[in-house]
This record gives C-alpha cells, sequence and structure tokens, in this order.
C-alpha cells in the first residue's frame, strides 16, 4: 500500500546519513567517566556541541546546553524565569510545553494573537505595547499553522523601551529557515528539538545568551556544567551532529527555496482540486508570513477527528495540529491564535520532509478532495 | 490503500475495547476475510478524574490492550474521542435519571447513542461496509426480517443492553463472537497470544471509580440527604446521601433486629424519602413501560412472551399488551418480581431467544 508521509512537523524521521553514522557508533561507557571510553563519548558530547554552536552562530560564551527535548527545554526555561519572579508574557499560540510550564504561575500572562490582522508583529506588538512585563515567550515559526513571527523585530522594539528577556521556541524553523546568527541575536534564549531535523528524538537543545539567569531544572549531577543533571543521551547526541552536517551542507538559502517549491505547487494542486469538487476551504493564514515546510488548511463544517482517520485510510498521514494533541477535537494552539472554535475544529497539516516527491503532488490532493467532498 | 475506490474486499470498523471479546472480534472478521480497520473509543478522561485504571472497558491500559492486538493482527488501529457524546448522552442522562427517582442503565444508553450512534456515524461517513464489536449476541434472519437473538453463551448474553437497535443497524452489524462460549473465545485469544486472553470481564458502570451516591454529590448542586423510613417498624433515619442506597438493596441498612429480611423497596427523590420494607412489599406482578420499540410491527397489539427486566435476570413469562404506540403493559404471568424504574424491559419470544422489542420500566405498576 502506498504512502505519503505528511506529518514532518511531528517527526521528522531519521535521516538516511544519520542511521548510516549510527550503525558505526560506538555505545560503550558513560561521557562522564575518565577512562578511555567514557572520553570517546564525552568527545562525541563536545563535538556535537560545537556543531551546534557553529551551525546556530552562538559565541564562545553562549550556553549550549543538552536535555532530552523540546519539552524539557521549555520547562526548563520557564522554570528560570519563574526562579527570578519575572513577569512573563506568554503566547497563546505556543506549544502545551511553553504555554503549561506557566500554569499556575500568577505572573503569567497568555496573550491570544489577532490573525485577522495583517502582520503577525504588528498584532504582537500592538499587544505588548500596553503591557507591562519583563520576559516574552513566543514560538518563532509556528509548528501547526506555520506562522512566522518576525521574533528579532519584536525583541528589537521590547529592548528599545526597557529590558526584557525574549524566549522562543525555535523547534520548527530550525535547519528550515536562514535565521540570525545567535551572537548577533536579540533573543535571549532559544530551544530546538533533534527529531524534528532527522536525528533520533530524546535530545533537545538550549541555546542562552551568558546574562540569561540559567539555573538547573534537573539536579543531581556535574553534566552540563552542573546546569542538568543526568547522563547525556549520547547516541542522540552524535545522531543530531550528524543530522546538522547533512542541513549546513544544503544551506539554509537552498533549503527554503526548495521548501517553498514544494508548497507553493502544492497549494495551486489543493486548491484546484478543491474546487473542482467543490469542497469548501480556508486558508487562513496566507496573508502572513509561514514556513515552507508547513500548510494549513480549514474546512468548514468538518471535523479533522474524522476526515484525518479516513485520510489515513486513503494513505495519507497527516495530522491537524500538533501530536501532542492529537485526537482531541480542538488544539488549544489555535485557539491561541483567535481562530473560531467552527474553523479551527475542520484543521488540517500537511508538513513535509525535504524530499517529497512532487509528482505525486497531484495524486495526493486528488485524494484529499475526494475524502473532504463526502 | 485500505478504502482504496473499486476494492472487492469488504472493511468493517471493529470496536476494540481491549478485552479479549473484541480482540477475538476482530481476529475472527480478518479470518472471514473482511478487511478490518481497529478503533477504540475514548469516553471519558480517565487521566484527569479517575484513577482506576483496569475495571473499565476503555482506559488508557485497554486503549493500550487493544493497540497491541490490533498490531499483532497487523490492522489500522484509532482512538476516537467521543467525550462530548458521552458526557451529553449517558453521564448527563444518568445523574438526571436517578435525581428523578430513577435507576437508569447507562450500559443501554452508551451502546444506542456511543457506539451504535457516534461511532455508527463515523463508520457512514468512513464509508466502511460494517460495524462490528465483542458484544455476546447473534443476529438471526427470520423471514426475510433481521432480529436479535441471545447469545450461545446464555450466562455472558449482551442482547438485553442493544434491544433497540433497529433494522437498519442490524443489517449493518456482525456480532462474531456471539457463536461462542467464553471459553472458547478466551481460548482462541490464549491461540493467537493475545495478551489479554485472560482478563477480566469489565463492569457495568465504568466511569465510576467510587460510589454512586459521591459520584452524583460531585455532579449536582441539590440536597441529596433525606430519611430512610422503615415501613415495618414505623422508623426514620436521617441520610446524607439517599443516593447511596438503591431499590431492592438488602445490605447496608441500619435497622438492625427485624425478624424478616429488610429491603429498599421505594425510593422518593422529590420528597427525599427512601422506604424500606419487607420484600413482599416491593414485589410487582404488573407495570408499565415507556419508549417502547416494537422490533415488528405486526406484534404492536400485544403478545405473550418473556420479558427481562434487569441485566442479571433471565426473564419472566409475560403478557405485554399496547397502551399507546410508545407505550406498554407488562403482565408477568407467573411470579411477581421487584422491578426497577428506570432500568430496560426487554421482550423475547416465547422461547426466550429472540429479542422482540423493548422500553423503559416507569414508577406506574399499571394496576
Amino acid at each position: 500500500m502506498k504512502r505519503w508521509y505528511l506529518d514532518a512537523n511531528a517527526n521528522y524521521g531519521l535521516l538516511d546519513s544519520v542511521k548510516e553514522a549510527l550503525a558505526t557508533f560506538q555505545a560503550v561507557g558513560n561521557p562522564n567517566s575518565l577512562h578511555y571510553f567514557g572520553q570517546n563519548l564525552k568527545a562525541e558530547v563536545e563535538e556535537t556541541r560545537e556543531a551546534v554552536r557553529k551551525f546556530i552562530g552562538a559565541s564562545d560564551d553562549d550556553y549550549v546546553l543538552f536535555c532530552s527535548g523540546a519539552t524539557e527545554a521549555a520547562n526548563w526555561l520557564a522554570y528560570c524565569v519563574k526562579q527570578k519572579e519575572i513577569k512573563v508574557e506568554v503566547c497563546a499560540a505556543d506549544h502545551a510545553c511553553v504555554r503549561e510550564s506557566f500554569w499556575g504561575y500568577d505572573k503569567a500572562n497568555f496573550f491570544v494573537v489577532d490573525y485577522l490582522v495583517s502582520d503577525p508583529c504588528d498584532s504582537v506588538l500592538d499587544y505588548l505595547a500596553k503591557r507591562c512585563f519583563g520576559s516574552l515567550f513566543l514560538i518563532h515559526a509556528h509548528n501547526e499553522t506555520g506562522v512566522i513571527f518576525d521574533i528579532e523585530r519584536i525583541a528589537k522594539q521590547l529592548k528599545s523601551n526597557s529590558e526584557v528577556l525574549v524566549v522562543s521556541d525555535f523547534v520548527q524553523s530550525f535547519c528550515k529557515v536562514n535565521l540570525v546568527p545567535f551572537r548577533e541575536s536579540l533573543i535571549d534564549a532559544i530551544f530546538i528539538s533533534g527529531h524534528k531535523i532527522g536525528s533520533l528524538p530524546g535530545v533537545g537543545v538550549v541555546v542562552a545568551k551568558k546574562t540569561f539567569p540559567i539555573s538547573p531544572l534537573i539536579k543531581g549531577g556535574s553534566q552540563e556544567r552542573y546546569l542538568r543533571g543526568g547522563t547525556e543521551n549520547y547516541p542522540a547526541i552524535f545522531s543530531l551532529r550528524h543530522a546538522l552536517s547533512f542541513w549546513s551542507s544544503l544551506g539554509p538559502e537552498a533549503v527554503a527555496s526548495k521548501y517553498w517549491q514544494i508548497k507553493n505547487y502544492f497549494i495551486s494542486e489543493l486548491k484546484s482540486a478543491l474546487e473542482s469538487k467543490l469542497v469548501r476551504f480556508e486558508f487562513l493564514f496566507e496573508k502572513w508570513p509561514t514556513i515552507g515546510n508547513t500548510i494549513y488548511v480549514t474546512f468548514p463544517g468538518k471535523r479533522s477527528s474524522e476526515f484525518l482517520v479516513k485520510l489515513d485510510l486513503f494513505g495519507i498521514c497527516a495530522s491537524a495540529g500538533s501530536a501532542c494533541y492529537s485526537g482531541k477535537p480542538l488544539s488549544p494552539s489555535l485557539e491561541g491564535f483567535g481562530v473560531p472554535k467552527e474553523l479551527a475544529q475542520g484543521s488540517l497539516r500537511l508538513s513535509f520532509r525535504l524530499d517529497f516527491d512532487m509528482q505525486d503532488i497531484p495524486e495526493v490532493c486528488k485524494i484529499i478532495a475526494g475524502v473532504l467532498k463526502d | 490503500m485500505i478504502l482504496e475506490p473499486g476494492k472487492q474486499t469488504k472493511t468493517v470498523l471493529c470496536a476494540m475495547s481491549g478485552g479479549v471479546d473484541s480482540s477475538v472480534a476482530a481476529f475472527l472478521l480478518k479470518q472471514k476475510g473482511y478487511q478490518v480497520i481497529g478503533v477504540s473509543l475514548q469516553v471519558w478522561d480517565y487521566n484527569k478524574s479517575c484513577s482506576a485504571l483496569t475495571k473499565t472497558c476503555c482506559s488508557p491500559k485497554d486503549f493500550q490492550d487493544a493497540r497491541l492486538v490490533a498490531k499483532k493482527l497487523e490492522i489500522p488501529f484509532y482512538v476516537l474521542d467521543l467525550e462530548k457524546e458521552f458526557e451529553t448522552s449517558v453521564i448527563q442522562k444518568f445523574v438526571n435519571s436517578y435525581l428523578q427517582g430513577l435507576t437508569p442503565s447507562p450500559c443501554i444508553d452508551c451502546n444506542q447513542f456511543v457506539k451504535f450512534g457516534a461511532l455508527w456515524e463515523r463508520k457512514q461517513s468512513l464509508g466502511i461496509d460494517k460495524l462490528a464489536t465483542g458484544h455476546h449476541v447473534r443476529i438471526i434472519d427470520w423471514n426475510g426480517r433481521l432480529f436479535l437473538r441471545r447469545a450461545r453463551d446464555i450466562a455472558k448474553d449482551q442482547s438485553y443492553f442493544l434491544y433497540n437497535l433497529t433494522h437498519d443497524q442490524l443489517s449493518g452489524l456482525e456480532f462474531p463472537i456471539g457463536d461462542f462460549l467464553k471459553d472458547e473465545v478466551r481460548k482462541i485469544a490464549e491461540e493467537q497470544g493475545f495478551m489479554n486472553s485472560r482478563k477480566k470481564d469489565s463492569q457495568d458502570l465504568c466511569f465510576l471509580s467510587g460510589n454512586l451516591g459521591d459520584f452524583l454529590a460531585s455532579r449536582t448542586s441539590a440536597d441529596l440527604s433525606g430519611v430512610l423510613v422503615n415501613i415495618e417498624a414505623n422508623k426514620s433515619v436521617k441520610v446524607d446521601n439517599i443516593f447511596h442506597y438503591t431499590k431492592g438493596q438488602r445490605r447496608g441498612l441500619p435497622f438492625a433486629g427485624s425478624k424478616d429480611p429488610l429491603y429498599v423497596i421505594k425510593i422518593d427523590s422529590q420528597n427525599r424519602k427512601v422506604y424500606v420494607g419487607k420484600r413482599s412489599a416491593a414485589l410487582t406482578r404488573s407495570f408499565k413501560a415507556k419508549d417502547w420499540i416494537w422490533n415488528y410491527h405486526d406484534l404492536a397489539e400485544g403478545i405473550e412472551g418473556f420479558v427481562q427486566i434487569r441485566s442479571t435476570h433471565r426473564g419472566s413469562r409475560a403478557r405485554v399488551t399496547a397502551i399507546t404506540e410508545t407505550c406498554v403493559k407488562v403482565d408477568f404471568l407467573e411470579e411477581s418480581l421487584i422491578v426497577v424504574p428506570g432500568q430496560a424491559a426487554v421482550l423475547y419470544d416465547e422461547n426466550n431467544e429472540v429479542v422482540l422489542g423493548g422500553g423503559i420500566i416507569t414508577h406506574d405498576s399499571g394496576q
């Protein structure tokens, strides 16, 4: 049976080059042991740290810290802000791992982004202009809709008036769009996740300015400069380095350009297939800047919890949004964009790998339109 | 792809609870040549509101069991979120019925509105040919019309819970284990290496982790305290929650020293009184039932057969007479029984085998 994987934002899938590298990986010892085997693994961990630093353009002074993934990273950074009792504004459209890290913290406010405004930055800045706060948590490329917030512009404007810590979830944009080198960036801390770029799951990275008030959330060892206890997930860390090699060999401009080539063709084929079957649809964020690997479309009057099963039975493996909320009728993250319930419940997210075969797009769109027609 | 247009193989959506019956049902359907699609129903958020992870048919552990069986059978498997439907058509109705002094059967509502309601609609909208479950029940063709028939394993028969399935639904349903004894089902599961082959049967009130009275108290702001009235000794005792008592209950009543055993004979929820007396005071020879469904129009005037009045009862000889289109009078022919308003009364044929109709027992004794 032919299947098409259109859920790369949930997990990119192991890259072939990573698989090959893992086959030769010597996983004996503990990176914190002083002997030969320990030293070898420690070297792998440190080599990956430097590869991340280089890729992201961080300076030698910046923190580049490994953890188990984006969820831990978000909890960790939220913990640091809470420890300092900083008043925080959290974007209600952010992933649950960010929002829920602040549940019960009385200095947190969850603001909604108005998706009807012509520019997402304006929407955020207009709102924040009237607020008094010490830290902002805002996603860079939105995992469900693909919307990109110009986080540098927002940080610049906020910092021109007061001292504000800006923290951003770079999980979906990392490797997929051209980023400002971190040493030149006005963002104070970001986090990324390995399996979104083709490594093994179980590794995430926090990159933070040396001025960021970092403190350990998970204690119990000298690992990561006493900032994150527990043995490093060295196979996953090793695989992350090889995934980075893949993306850096292509270069961010070429990656973004290839993604947009696929996305533009996909959207035009999808629109014509849906129109020919008289299916009602809306691309809610069409006017906003978005990322090239994600298509978000909604079908008024339909329920994604129903049509996703049917799509799957036809070989189309897609989602309504974050895998963390799959099966649930409504994504809280979409509510964070102020999307009305009747539109949000008919959401379809198509997120694809860079090697998605463009020749299949007309067939895939035909199947989607056929399923949604009923 | 499974739903390929023009594909010859018939498709079936099999509701898999994670128990042994529905697991074997999925296996038997596959044996029969169906393209099977497994599905579990999430009807209650056990992660948030209940610690009972094993007693039910839809807890996280049950989903896990169902998923592993589906994997073994190499069939697709989905968890469908029907919490909203369950809340509106089962839980809210359950609570309201109790507050009206009735003793509802939530399993019947869950079957009618969730499994053969919302899930049936999903099956239709997915364009899948049939829906199957692991219920112990059979379908028979009687002169060109389909009827529900008791299971071969009479001790496990579940036809009582499904009396209100329509003819259209029966024609789109499969009950693969209706012809098997429970031991045979377990044996098949064992042979197939299903890890749930020895799993206990699920219990009726799957969403209750504590006792009923406390659950109802958590769901209403109404005052549930009242009085327990012993009509034999003319004594009364104040109680915090009248719903800690159910009609027919014998144990746990605070009246010692009575010569004859005492039973709860009536619950008057409006005046918050629970009456206790001798068993004879609770017995009824006849009653009226509402929301009655006849499974065959020729029967609408009345018939003698067997009537089952609760899930554990096996049916008593009775005459059912139509009063209106949806209301009947039931007269037991050989004995008097404790009937509980709110429970279903299901009519079977003269051999006590085939479901001919059913409805809900009312407070009206029909006399």
